[in-house]
């Protein structure tokens, strides 16, 4: 059991997500940062689906109320187990009764938004239609169906491989696979099926310049600011399926990215979608924070998404040759 | 110190009625007992500093790769088992940590070079 003890906001219960739903209205939810909470689970020997914590507001302080392990994965910070400073992307064994407190970091090679908080055994939140993650706008899954407050007390699944004494971690994959353009962080697009219909210098503008996150943006959607985009004619569309990574450019010129808990259905015209092999490092981007658009094709969009598998197989396999390692070494006796 | 000096400080211990005065120098340590107005001395040189080798071969990462501040800094308390520095090892990282309670003296393998199995990581006086 995991106790709430901070006065919290935004925080919520994200798995990988809810699919085979968006035909009932119901999006996908599940982590923003999905690298960050597959390695968490993989780290901590975890089923790689197994819910976690999601927490994009600082400080946040639990209390395990059972002995378990447990890594911060995602955004850097500053975090502490009673006296002792967590390290990001590292697992701490945590003794019951113990209290972890996590704030925002200081400077950081990697300016991200939300860190990950993974235990051993998963937050153990019942299924609903298939996940554990928050849909917030239906009131349904995660803890309750809403955000995480004080007092909340959280259930800890059973964890599937023996306590370890001391962590092991992963090197965050914002260092691994790097992406930045005029050093301002950048997100590969695939042009969508507007596209040809914006303007020409909309369309340069829109890859040759850099995009604010504005403060309007959350799980839902990111509000961008930058050069106005704007039709060659009056667009009208029906409303019609729409998923996460979707560009759509609404009568006020300025972008809105749909993000993990988008609603399934838009009628505004989309000028691209940002590839799947990126929504992580949008997830991250902070609010305030500056993003470019990178134009990329199909094949290599594919590409980067199997970049991210092959770092995926390579924790997968980096974890389980340290397990050997470290039990040679006698770390695990 | 000398000696004369610390009689002197002996004095001072029995005026002020302070009953326990400990002094840590760069030769070592110096330990004064006031019981009831007979002091004590006690000198200890210092234990030699621990160097603690690699458990296993790697990239030996002083500093979190996210951050740009070391670990520990010279001169500071460690606690068993707490992280000192990384080996890095593809995308795994291993935590190097302090085998005993001590005082952490200096990295012996800079930041980011390949140490093989045994290679002296850092040096720590234990307490």
């Amino acid at each position: 059991m995991i106790e709430i003890l901070s006065s919290t906001a935004l925080a919520t219960v994200q798995d990988l997500g809810r699919f085979g739903a968006l035909g009932w209205g119901v999006s996908h939810s599940g982590a923003m940062d999905r690298l960050a909470l597959t390695a968490g689970n993989i780290l901590l020997g975890n089923d790689e689906n197994c819910a976690g914590i999601e927490i994009p507001i600082f400080p946040f302080r639990v209390r395990f109320h059972q002995a378990c392990d447990l890594v911060l994965t995602g955004a850097d910070h500053l975090a502490r187990l009673d006296d002792v400073p967590v390290w990001p992307w590292l697992t701490i064994h945590a003794g019951a009764g113990q209290i972890l407190t996590i704030e925002r970091g200081g400077p950081s090679r990697w300016q991200a938004s939300r860190v990950y908080l993974c235990v051993a055994g998963g937050i153990d939140v019942p299924l609903a239609l298939g996940s554990r993650s928050t849909q917030l706008r239906g009131q349904f899954g995660g803890h309750q169906g809403r955000t995480l407050q004080q007092g909340d007390r959280l259930p800890v699944g059973v964890a599937a491989q023996a306590l370890r004494p001391v962590g092991m971690g992963i090197v965050p994959p914002a260092l691994t696979m790097p992406l930045e353009v005029d050093a301002t962080p950048a997100i590969r697009v695939l042009r969508a099926a507007e596209y040809a219909a914006f303007t020409d210098q909309s369309c340069v503008e829109f890859w040759a310049k850099s995009w604010k996150i504005t403060s309007q943006s959350d799980r839902y959607g990111y509000r961008l600011a930058g050069p106005m985009i704007e039709p060659k004619y009056p667009l009208e569309l029906r409303s019609h399926g729409i998923v996460p990574g979707v560009i759509q450019v609404p009568h006020g010129g300025q972008p809105i990215i749909q993000m993990r808990d988008a609603q399934p259905s838009g009628g505004y015209p989309k000028i691209g979608t940002v590839i799947d092999a990126d929504l992580w490092r949008l997830g991250q981007a902070p609010i305030g924070s500056s993003v470019r658009f990178v134009e990329v094709t199909w094949a290599e969009a594919v590409r980067a998404l199997q970049d991210v598998t092959d770092w995926l197989d390579e924790v997968r396999r980096m974890v389980a040759l340290g397990l050997t390692v470290r039990q040679e070494a006698g770390h695990d006796q | 110190m000398t000696n004369e000096q610390m009689e002197v400080v002996a004095g001072w211990l029995v005026q002020t009625g302070i009953a326990m005065l400990e002094l840590d120098g760069p030769d070592g340590q110096w330990l004064i007992r006031n019981d009831g107005g007979t002091t004590t001395l006690t000198q200890q040189s210092k234990r030699p500093a621990l160097a603690v080798p690699s458990p296993h071969a790697g990239v030996f990462l002083t500093r979190h790769p996210l951050h740009a501040g070391a670990f520990v800094q010279a001169g500071s308390a460690v606690s068993k088992g707490q992280i000192v520095g990384l080996l890095q090892v593809g995308v795994l990282l291993v935590p190097v940590v302090a085998p005993r309670d001590g005082v952490f003296v200096n990295y012996a393998s800079a930041d980011r070079t390949l140490v093989g199995y045994a290679t002296p990581l850092f040096e720590m006086r234990p307490l």
